[in-house]
């Protein structure tokens, strides 16, 4: 009898709870104001400084993690030292859901980081503060940028990132290997590739490739090929897929597994272990690879191996030499959130970290190369190996900005599916491309 | 009647019958430790690779064990990252876990199986059916109830939730309490035992293992979990193990070595509590003449 | 009638925490998500109302019909391979042998491993060249496939991992079994019914609630596989930021993978919402059969 009182009692109570808990939780909507493009979140807290030293903050949330996030820490601990007014809280964030989510729910931090790929998919959706504004006040240089990167931080005529970094790829050759097939010099035409390719590919008795010559892996050279040969799946923002150099380039890469077997390429791709010690690169398994700025550091300070290796610019078509150097340039952005609470911090730790003192410090630390043309001089090449190649190449005035639009994951989804049927040799080259264009015609705005 | 030669067939036949059965518990015995080889060869894998050089770890030729055993790794990991204070932080998200969802699901279950009331039609389908909803598309809102709340940025969205019950903790309890016979329970009632009585009495101790097995669960569950303290936590110094772990994951390359250290270490807490916890486990859980 | 209105308060009471949980924390994520799959919802702003298009978009999408095969691949072929070898293995380890307890925690240890390390070493595991596995098949005269590579084993070798990882399944079952009384097998025994008899008449009759519970949540865990995938797709790509793929040809592109996809890299929130809401209806539809057959095989309260 008095359990069954004790239990009303405490089922009333609960229910009070349960009650006033409903009223606070049901009291939110689906997220979103009809008016406008931005997301504005009903209630902007006060910018809390740390009480004791009275400076604002600046939530900045970054990718890296570990090591590479420790460079980013130590950036913004050289902000803080400068800062008067502001003190940087950085936070390694290794999952993008997070980021999305707390964009989403207004709570995002004031300044974080992404790859140019995205600039349009989060400018068109308006969560990202353009920077035009910014930059005007505060008379921020931005000639020294590299063009090409600093294209790539734009959309529809706005600014809405600063590069970082530049990322492209270039053509690693092992001298060894080459020299043993008789070659001196590395190729400078696409055909002269092929050529060396083929001749320098070792098999096994079970046909099974022992040496790669064609540099498929870690994935196919498509892309990069495709933008030596004057194609993109992008001109500009415009898409181009029926470009009849992507058609040429297509061909010309399943040339090579025509050669040697396309179940061959494939396995060695999926046996290969990238950017280990047993990188099939570092093991003098593989004579041509197409790798980034970061691969030298990787090759000597990482893993100290001890091949003995080149770097050259990716080839040119024969009939093109116009095209020489033509590289699809990415680059590493930090951006601001419109829904940041505190844009003005936000904008002084941007501009910081992509001006020369910040980029030089990012860079050294991760082995990248930065997008400051002030900065390529010897005393940046000598702290890290390679630069002294990908700097200039990175800038080199047939260096192709990749730019980003709207449905550009969508986009590549689509250009990715299709390809790797062409490459497998499931469907032809021009049906892939057929499809490419048929299935990405509803994407357009 | 008594032949002589049947004390011996007797002997014989006993004999027979030891050695049989010691033949089979030798079979058994191998079987299991066949499988357990197997089991076990990725993880021992994984606690050799700890041991050796970031170098030596995809050698053209695999080694098995390491040239030499390089314990460096153990010790860089406690260096790297604060691996104590995500130890610490993640014990106590886990052990609060665990105190919630074996108190609220044992409850809940209690209501779903012994308890003729009317809700329980209802509610026990409806309790499955959340589980039935993937969690990508309820993560939003989700989070925008704990920003309401106040509560992104602690461990609340972690800890809190576990206090209401799980449906699967819920769906296994009620699974094992349903078995309990009626019989037992009427008698009780007979004697004037309280459904509460009987909830604590009859209920929870002869559904030890189960009941332990939730706990190991939630634990395990918490222990591991990457995306919940990922997404609403907002201080470095607040993380969880399974972000830490993520520290060895560069850009470009893993760090083998210290990450398979890193993970070993990881397991080392559940696999104590999972030692401690097989006594619940024991069999023998008698009630006279009903079970055992 | 008194009776009655005190078994109602208990049962009201004791279920109070999950009403009181589901209510603050599963209705209105519910609720909202089933609004956003009839809304074009980029997450950033206002949801749009479209009706019925997502879904009909889905229904024509070849990429929305492979992933649902891929998820009934696994959980048809999944599920009872998991449950048979979790019991399998449960009953071994059901015995009084010494040093049980170390054996349960090597069988346990698997699911222990963070999930990072684990997708991690079974790609090497799965390596078609210097991988164990094709190692082991080498030295007994099976065939070395391309577990990563090709379409055609990338999910057989997604199940071999499964298996792996039934650690929790066993021990559910373990507890189960030592729940059935020894005097029914005592008694079998004297009756003298062999092991396998008493198998089938005593323990799985025994432990068929368990069973239940076992199938339907392995169903409702396959339907929704997506942790593995997401970090071995992701994981192939030598570590850093790539969003989830869906494998050589889409043949990991799982259901809840693609539909992860859309809420996170293509920002389709109300698509991913709609996806949800189908699948939704097939596992409640897979499920109450199930429960609607329990009482075929299912025994409670001996």
């Amino acid at each position: 009898m008095k359990k069954a009182k004790v239990l009303k009692l405490l089922s009333t109570i609960l229910a009070v709870i349960l009650v006033t808990s409903f009223v606070g939780c049901g009291s939110s909507e689906p997220k979103g104001n009809s008016d406008n493009n931005a997301v504005t979140p009903s209630e902007w807290p006060e910018t809390t400084g740390n009480p004791g030293s009275g400076k604002e903050k600046i939530v900045l949330w970054y990718l890296w993690t570990g090591a590479e996030g420790e460079v980013v820490e130590s950036i913004a601990a050289d902000f803080n030292a400068q800062s008067d007014k502001y003190v940087v809280e950085p936070l390694s964030v290794p999952d993008l859901q997070k980021v999305i989510v707390a964009i989403s729910s207004g709570e995002g931090p004031d300044i974080t980081d992404d790859f140019s790929s995205n600039v349009a998919p989060y400018a068109s959706k308006g969560i990202v503060e353009p920077l035009d504004d910014y930059i005007a006040k505060s008379g921020y240089d931005i000639t020294d940028f590299s063009e090409a990167a600093f294209e790539t931080c734009k959309w529809d005529g706005k600014i809405y990132a600063l590069p970082v970094a530049a990322n492209n790829d270039a053509l690693f050759y092992n001298k060894t290997l080459l020299a043993e097939a008789g070659f001196s010099e590395p190729p400078e035409t696409l055909e002269e590739l092929m050529e060396m390719a083929v001749a320098t590919t070792k098999t096994n008795s079970d046909g099974t490739i022992d040496v790669l010559g064609f540099p498929e892996f870690p994935g196919n050279p498509l892309n990069i090929i495709l933008t030596a040969w004057g194609g993109g799946w992008l001109d500009g923002t415009e898409m181009n897929a029926d470009d009849p150099a992507n058609l040429e380039a297509l061909k010309y890469v399943i040339e090579y597994r025509k050669e040697f077997g396309v179940d061959k390429v494939a396995a060695f791709q999926t046996s290969g272990k990238a950017h280990d010690p047993a990188d099939p690169f570092f093991k003098g398994k593989q004579v041509f690879r197409f790798s980034g700025a970061w691969l030298p550091t990787m090759m000597e300070k990482t893993f100290k191996t001890d091949i003995d290796y080149g770097v050259c610019e990716v080839p040119y078509p024969k009939d093109h030499p116009e095209w020489k150097g033509r590289t699809l340039i990415n680059a590493s952005t930090f951006y601001i959130p419109s829904t940041a609470k505190n844009k003005d911090g936000a904008w002084e730790l941007l501009s910081y970290i992509c001006s020369s003192e910040g980029q030089k410090k990012f860079s050294v630390g991760l082995g990248s190369i930065p997008t400051q043309k002030s900065l390529m001089t010897d005393e940046l090449f000598s702290q890290i190996p390679g630069s002294d190649f990908f700097g200039p190449y990175s800038m080199n005035e047939n260096a192709v900005p990749n730019m980003s639009i709207p449905q550009g994951t969508e986009y590549s989804t689509i250009v990715n599916e299709e390809l790797e049927l062409a490459l497998s040799m499931k469907q032809s080259p021009e049906d892939a491309i057929a499809k490419i264009i048929e299935r990405s015609k509803d994407l357009a705005q | 009647m008594s032949n002589p030669n049947a004390g011996t067939a007797v002997s014989n036949l006993r004999k027979k019958r030891h050695y049989r059965k010691i033949f089979r518990r030798f079979l058994a015995h191998g079987v299991v430790i066949l499988f357990c080889g197997v089991f076990v060869l990725p993880f021992i894998w994984m606690l050799l690779t700890s041991f050796k050089f970031q170098e030596e770890i995809f050698a053209t030729v695999t080694t098995f064990f390491p040239a030499k055993f390089y314990t460096r790794n153990y010790v860089d990991i406690f260096i790297k990252i604060p691996y104590m204070r995500y130890v610490s932080n993640t014990l106590v998200i886990s052990l609060s876990a665990v105190l919630g969802q074996v108190i609220s699901s044992t409850m809940v279950a209690y209501s779903m199986s012994k308890i003729e009331w009317f809700g329980k039609k209802y509610f026990f389908p409806l309790i499955i059916a959340t589980m039935m909803i993937p969690y990508q598309v309820t993560m939003i809102p989700l989070y925008m109830i704990f920003k309401k709340l106040h509560f992104t940025g602690t461990y609340w969205p972690l800890i809190l939730p576990n206090f209401f019950g799980s449906a699967y903790y819920i769906f296994l309890l009620r699974q094992f309490f349903v078995t309990i016979p009626n019989s037992l329970i009427e008698s009780a009632t007979l004697d004037g035992a309280g459904r509460t009585r009987i909830f604590f009495q009859i209920m929870i101790p002869l559904c030890k293992p189960a009941i332990t097995t939730v706990a190991i669960f939630t634990f395990m569950g918490n222990w591991s979990d990457f995306m919940g303290p990922l997404l609403y936590l907002n201080k470095a110094d607040m993380y969880t193990i399974s972000i830490g772990l993520q520290a060895f994951v560069q850009t470009h390359f893993v760090e083998w070595g210290m990450l398979m250290a890193a993970s070993v270490v990881f397991t080392i807490p559940i696999i104590i509590l999972f030692f401690f916890a097989q006594r619940y486990f024991i069999e023998g859980i008698t009630i006279t003449g009903i079970k055992g | 009638m008194k009776e009655k209105a005190k078994q109602n308060i208990s049962g009201f009471a004791f279920a109070l925490p999950w009403i009181i949980g589901f209510l603050c924390f599963s209705a209105y994520p519910i609720i909202t998500s089933m609004y956003y799959s009839f809304t074009e919802f980029n997450m950033f702003q206002s949801p749009e109302f479209v009706g019925l298009s997502n879904y009909r978009t889905l229904f024509g999408e070849e990429k929305f019909w492979k992933s649902l095969y891929n998820t009934l691949y696994m959980t048809v072929l999944g599920t009872p391979l998991n449950l048979i070898f979790g019991l399998f293995m449960a009953n071994l380890l059901n015995k009084k042998l010494k040093g049980m307890s170390i054996y349960r925690t090597i069988f346990y240890m698997p699911t222990i491993v963070p999930a990072v390390a684990s997708s991690l070493l079974w790609i090497w595991i799965l390596n078609p060249t210097q991988g164990l596995l094709n190692n082991m098949l080498k030295t007994i005269g099976l065939p070395a496939l391309n577990w990563l590579g090709d379409p055609n084993v990338t999910k057989p070798a997604l199940l071999l991992m499964g298996l792996w990882g039934t650690g929790g399944i066993m021990l559910i079952f373990l507890a189960a079994l030592q729940d059935v009384p020894r005097s029914l097998y005592e008694a079998a025994e004297i009756d003298g019914a062999n092991a396998v008899r008493r198998f089938f008449s005593i323990t799985l009759p025994g432990i068929s609630p368990v069973i239940l519970f076992q199938l339907i949540m392995s169903v409702i865990n396959n339907f929704q596989y997506f942790t593995q995938a997401y970090l071995m797709t992701n994981a192939n790509s030598s570590g850093g930021f790539n969003p989830a793929s869906g494998g050589p040809e889409n043949s990991l592109l799982f259901y809840a993978l693609y539909l992860y996809q859309n809420a996170f890299s293509f920002f389709k929130m109300g698509k991913a919402s709609a996806m949800a809401w189908i699948l939704f209806l097939i596992v409640a539809a897979v499920t109450f059969i199930i429960f609607k057959t329990q009482r075929k095989w299912v025994s409670y309260d001996e």
